[in-house]
């Protein structure tokens, strides 16, 4: 059969552009056949004239029976739903569903704006949240560890990939929030006028649509960011099990037909959950290992001829990796380690933050330690003296900070001196891994 | 922006409460209206709805009974009044334009 295809990504303030571009198709012959995935639309021919209406649709205060009766008895036909529209169709000539451009507007505010304020306070929390956390970690003396600012790159792909996209979503947010704000404007100077509620240009809807379709394809990689967190169990169980009880509850209510298309919305968010906890529950770790970026140093010990006893988490994503190590030895009679290691490494994406990075560590090697170690670049050292307990007269222990490249390394211990040798070795390991 | 509380009808909410005058269901009213004006007027569905609940919460009409999935309603005789005087003040106007018309003629 013969189709033609048009992209559907319309911002949900071009409601009368959508409309007009449906009535344009229909009166060439075309019929909306489907929405495929909000994205596109596809039309049929078709010899009998029809006409389409879009009205505003919230899923959580479905209209009554007899409101859909109404309209059924006016001749609507209800073929399709898309975010915040139904999409109703009708013989050609019908009298659209809104012929008062008031109460259209009053239908509006009581079905879609309040949702978008809701959705709106969502990213608005988040990005409150994001500059607290940029103020907590900048003050000093440093109420909040800079590392957690770190770690959301380093710790989930979903942190990682939702942060580095943080600009152009910000972007997105104004732009959408921008054409809705002068939507509104111009649909209450008409309502004042006493005129219908204008229709946007189909240059102007074009942009908005394609601007629309870009935002979707960041669902992308999203997806994959939390597919790759499920598989590398760094998704919260208790998000997943929280999720999933939220989906029964509703889908356990009497199954009224109102709400038809929350049970559905339901259904399939249980099924996304049902694939993230099978791929927690899988030992899928390794596969996504395969995508991620390789944790730095997790190869072996820092210490390995001093050491009895090691402790190593890694953590990694799309963008980053971390590496924390604790190891202690030698062991004492009783189990009891002598000394200690404490080390993270980070694989860091971007020059600006591995330099933030190192700087934030040479901070906390003091006014004393800045300069590099003498024949090495990017190598910083502090030695301390440590005294009392049962260590012995003129023991020390050392930080160490390195650099190469992106990766940053930052190594504790109260086992002594390490020497040269120590750091050629741990050099030479760095360059590998980078290689 | 919004009207006063219903102080004056537009031409949609007159005809909706004159249709009124005797119960019908929303599609019933509409049906009416359209007979009514023999097409002049056309009051879409979503519209309708909105007037309906609106007169309803103004005690301007009443919800009677429900059949088939359709609610029906009547005009209440606060509805009746309201409707009485949009009336009489469309009545003052066509007056008012009457003078002016002869005035107009007679000069």
């Amino acid at each position: 059969m013969k189709r033609k295809w048009t992209l559907f990504t319309y911002p949900v303030s071009d409601i009368k552009a959508a409309e007009a571009m449906l009535n344009r198709l229909a009166e060439q012959g075309w019929r909306l056949e489907k929405i495929w995935l909000g994205l596109l639309a596809s039309f049929v021919p078709e010899e009998e004239s029809v006409c389409y209406c879009l009205d505003w649709y919230d899923p959580n205060r479905e209209d009554g029976m007899d409101y859909r009766t109404l309209l059924a008895d006016a001749g609507w036909r209800r073929v399709g739903q898309f975010n915040y529209w139904n999409i109703y169709e009708a013989p050609a000539g019908t009298p659209p569903i809104q012929t008062d451009g008031e109460l259209e507007y009053r239908r509006f505010r009581k079905k879609a704006l309040r949702r978008m304020a809701i959705g709106w306070a969502i990213p608005l929390i988040c990005l409150a949240v994001l500059v607290l956390l940029c103020v907590l970690v900048s003050m000093k003396p440093g109420v909040l560890g800079w590392s957690v600012f770190a770690t959301i790159f380093s710790d989930t792909s979903t942190g990682a990939v939702i942060v580095t996209a943080l600009p152009l979503l910000l972007a997105g947010v104004v732009l959408w929030s921008g054409r809705l704000l002068l939507r509104l404007g111009q649909w209450k100077r008409a309502i004042a006028r006493d005129e219908s509620l204008p229709v946007p240009g189909q240059g102007s809807a074009l942009a908005a649509r394609i601007f629309s379709l870009v935002g979707y394809l960041f669902l992308i990689p999203l997806i994959l960011a939390f597919l790759l967190d499920a598989m590398a169990k760094e998704l919260n169980m208790g998000w997943i099990i929280g999720m999933a009880v939220g989906c029964l509850i509703v889908l356990g209510k009497d199954p009224l037909p109102e709400s038809e298309r929350k049970r559905r919305y339901a259904k399939g968010t249980l099924a996304c959950v049902a694939v993230l906890l099978v791929l927690r529950v899988l030992p899928l770790s390794g596969v996504a290992g395969l995508v991620c970026v390789k944790p730095p140093l997790a190869d072996g010990r820092l210490l390995p001829e001093r050491t009895d006893v090691e402790a190593v988490e890694t953590h990694a994503t799309l963008l980053s990796a971390r590496t924390e190590w604790y190891e202690g030895g030698p062991l004492m009679e009783g189990g009891f380690a002598y000394g200690q290691v404490e080390s993270e490494a980070w694989a860091l994406p971007w020059d600006w933050l591995a330099d933030w990075v190192t700087e934030q560590y040479r901070k906390e090697l003091g006014t004393a330690n800045q300069e590099e170690l003498p024949g090495y670049e990017n190598v910083w050292l502090m030695r301390y003296g440590i005294s009392g307990g049962n260590y012995p007269e003129g023991a020390t222990g050392d930080v160490w900070l390195i650099r190469r490249g992106n990766v940053v390394v930052w190594v504790e211990t109260n086992m002594g001196p390490l020497d040269e040798k120590w750091l050629d070795g741990i050099l030479t390991r760095l360059e590998e891994y980078r290689a | 922006m919004a009207r006063k509380k219903l102080e004056t009808l537009t031409e949609q909410m007159f005809y909706v409460l004159l249709a009124l005058r005797q119960e019908r269901h929303g599609y019933g009213i509409m049906q009416a209206i359209t007979a009514l004006t023999n097409g002049r007027v056309n009051i879409g569905a979503g519209t309708l709805y909105a007037l309906l609940e609106r007169f309803e919460g103004e005690g301007f009409i009443t919800f009677t009974r429900m059949e088939d999935k359709r609610k029906y309603y009547k005009l209440t005789p606060e509805g009746d009044k309201a409707l009485r005087e949009e009336y009489g003040r469309i009545r003052q106007q066509a007056a008012d334009m009457e003078t002016v018309l002869r005035e107009e003629e007679g000069q």
